[in-house]
């Protein structure tokens, strides 16, 4: 329990809209312990990015609205923090990354430029200097050259070749592959904590993709990193991540070791969702899809929001939602086919 | 009525780039460079690459929305390069491409009927107002409902604007059908939906389709024959079944390890290739030959491998595999 990096209990998202309030986040609960790699799964829409961007208060508020639930950083609820705080919090103890690298990064100016920047930027919300010290602070332009060599350093470290010279290109002369690295390389300027890694992956070609995957896995035991990793590929995640939780419509609903969870899923849209990959095995013709749509955030199935596209309907899933059902170590299922507590 | 239906020979297409003051110097891009591919009646060729790989210019010749550089397409017997402004106009209704975003592919001020009534329109003359009904049959035949008709598509999720798109395509009863990355753009619950739609259309209306992807497991599930792509060559080609047992080419042993499957223990050893296909093709030798972690020869360097037939239905373009030359 001590170990939990991160605990989010029971998030309620919502967004004013035009057409009503929509419900986006409807009770999410993730335990991430520290250096772990957890993969955020679900469908476009179901609310992982939207969980992601909570964590360190990146939804503008208003329309966003939080009205339940706590963030939990260390033991600390990030949302009773005051916005200054928060500002350190991201600094400090937060990186992330996103799905597209190229708009990412300013086309205007060189990777130095910007790399620097980011370790400059983690530097002033780090350090504090009591007054009386400011005159014997290095110069404005030791701290410049500082922060470049610490650049060149943070680009080796993420493996892209030869630093010192691709530190003055501009990001179109970088690859999709090479930019993303270069933002993971900004991410890490302040020795975070929890890396969040936004479909990371999604844009690049798959040979690529298995660089990316490579060198975020060497990151996790070089640097101690914890990972949290969203994704809809699910064998992104069966190769990259020690723990999944699954997303649907707001809600996790079903978190497990990764192997429990391609083994054993619990949860009818997780079996669903795993079936729905054509495999080397699958016939011609034997590919299952998952009938329906995903449920309006608007106006959302009541109790369980899986359950008018469920195969396994029991009565009271469309008036209750689910508590957690434990299924094994670790491994949790927001279902109604396995009672709370059970 | 022969067995093929269509056949690519020698296909290249350039790309003159300009650069320099006022556009002096040129610069030739080779997109797709000596492609040659046979389709088979009723069967499936998957064009497997990553980005910049040809494979989108190569099914954008085909229809001739591009014109290639050089190179034969004869489609059903047909010499199609030959043909004239009507004539081709004539051809295009027996081919018809699905694009990958099904929102930019569709026409936002128009209903859905209208949107699927337009082929019968052009290429038969029948209005969309007398069409109605081909146009509904065309619906309920890709699992759209009646209401849908009057709809626009921003009203639909993803999944059922790829139907509408599919609907188009099928109005004027093509026989060969260009899929361009279908379902790259979809959760894999709604791609399970298409993929199966395109098998079960695939069967009712004997089509023949050449599906474009980057995602192998798709292809292995979609495909009888796969032809791999790496800067605009074919490096392998093989039927779908050989390409994932017995693949000889290391690009192709890279891409089939690099899938990620989801199995946590399935994985063997991947092989990680260095580099990436951006860097360009090496003026000489094999265009692969600066990313291959097989064991290079000489001739890497120097000779670009031919595409030799190492096995029935089997060619590979790499010098580790000089069989059969």
């Amino acid at each position: 329990m001590s170990d939990a990096l991160l605990d989010i209990r029971d998030l309620h998202l919502e967004f004013d809209t035009f057409d009503g309030v929509a419900k986006v986040l409807a009770g999410v609960n993730l335990t991430i312990e520290r250096g772990d790699v957890v993969g955020l799964v679900g469908e476009t829409g179901c609310g992982k990015s939207m969980t992601a961007l909570a964590i360190p208060r990146l939804i503008r508020m208003p329309p966003g609205r939080i009205n339940r639930g706590q963030i939990l950083f260390k033991g600390e609820d990030l949302l009773q923090r005051q916005d200054s705080a928060m500002q350190e919090f991201r600094a400090r103890h937060l990186g992330m990354i996103f799905q597209d690298p190229a708009t990412n990064l300013n086309p205007l100016f060189t990777i130095r430029e910007q790399l620097v920047d980011a370790v400059l930027y983690q530097q002033a919300n780090t350090r504090s200097v009591p007054g009386r010290w400011r005159g014997f602070l290095p110069s404005a332009r030791q701290i410049r050259r500082d922060a470049q060599r610490r650049a060149i350093e943070l680009m080796g470290l993420v493996g892209i070749p030869d630093g010192e010279m691709r530190i003055h290109d501009y990001p179109h002369q970088f690859s999709g592959g090479m930019r993303q690295r270069v933002l993971i390389a900004m991410a890490l300027a302040g020795e975070p904590d929890l890396l969040i890694a936004d479909e990371p992956t999604t844009a690049l070609d798959v040979t690529i993709q298995a660089q990316i995957l490579r060198l975020i896995r060497s990151l996790v035991r070089q640097l101690g990193l914890t990972v949290l990793l969203i994704t809809h590929n699910l064998g992104v995640v069966a190769n990259t991540c020690d723990k999944v939780a699954v997303m649907y419509s707001g809600r996790v609903i079903e978190q497990a070791p990764v192997r429990d969870l391609f083994h054993s899923p619990a949860h009818p849209y997780t079996q669903g969702l795993i079936r729905a990959v054509p495999s080397g095995s699958t016939s011609r013709g034997g590919l299952q899809g998952i009938p329906g749509l995903i449920p309006n955030l608007i106006d959302p199935p009541e109790g369980c929001r899986f359950h008018p596209r469920c195969s396994q309907v029991l009565d009271h899933c469309a008036s209750q939602v689910p508590g957690p059902g434990s299924i094994g170590s670790g491994h949790l299922a927001f279902c109604h086919l396995y009672p709370e507590g059970a | 009525m022969s067995d093929v239906l269509l056949e690519v020979r020698n296909l290249r297409k350039d790309f003159v780039q300009r650069g320099g003051l006022f556009g002096r110097q040129e610069h030739v891009l080779r997109a797709v460079d000596d492609v040659s591919l046979t389709v088979a009646r009723g069967k499936t060729l998957g064009l497997v690459g990553e980005s910049g790989s040809g494979k989108t210019t190569i099914g954008k010749c085909i229809l001739r929305l591009m014109e290639p550089t050089a190179g034969d397409i004869h489609y059903d017997g047909v010499d199609f390069r030959a043909l004239d402004a009507r004539q081709l106009r004539a051809s295009r209704a027996d081919m018809q491409m699905i694009y990958q975003s099904p929102s930019a592919s569709l026409n936002g001020r128009m209903t859905v009927g209208q949107i699927v009534g337009e082929p019968l329109w052009i290429h038969e003359g029948i209005s969309s107002s007398v069409a109605r009904n081909r146009v509904l049959e065309l619906m309920h035949v890709v699992g759209l409902k009646e209401e849908h008709y009057f709809r626009y598509p921003h009203e639909f999720s993803g999944g059922q604007q790829q139907r509408i798109g599919i609907a188009r395509a099928l109005a004027v009863r093509p026989g060969l059908l260009i899929l361009d990355e279908p379902t790259s753009a979809l959760d894999v619950s709604v791609q399970a939906q298409i993929l199966n739609l395109l098998q079960q259309l695939q069967d009712q209306f004997e089509l023949t389709y050449l599906f474009i992807s980057h995602d192998l497991s798709v292809v292995r599930y979609m495909c009888d024959e796969v032809a791999l792509l790496y800067l605009g060559k074919i490096v392998e080609q093989a039927p779908v079944r050989t390409i994932f047992e017995d693949s000889r080419h290391p690009y192709t042993q890279a891409l089939i390890s690099a899938i990620p499957e989801p199995e946590p223990d399935s994985q063997g050893e991947q092989i990680v290739l260095r580099g990436d296909p951006t860097a360009g093709r090496p003026e000489r030798g094999c265009p692969f030959a600066p990313r291959c972690h097989a064991e290079t020869l000489d001739r890497c360097e120097t000779d670009e491998p031919p595409l030799v037939t190492v096995d029935a239905d089997h060619k590979v373009a790499c010098h580790l595999h000089p069989e059969l030359t």
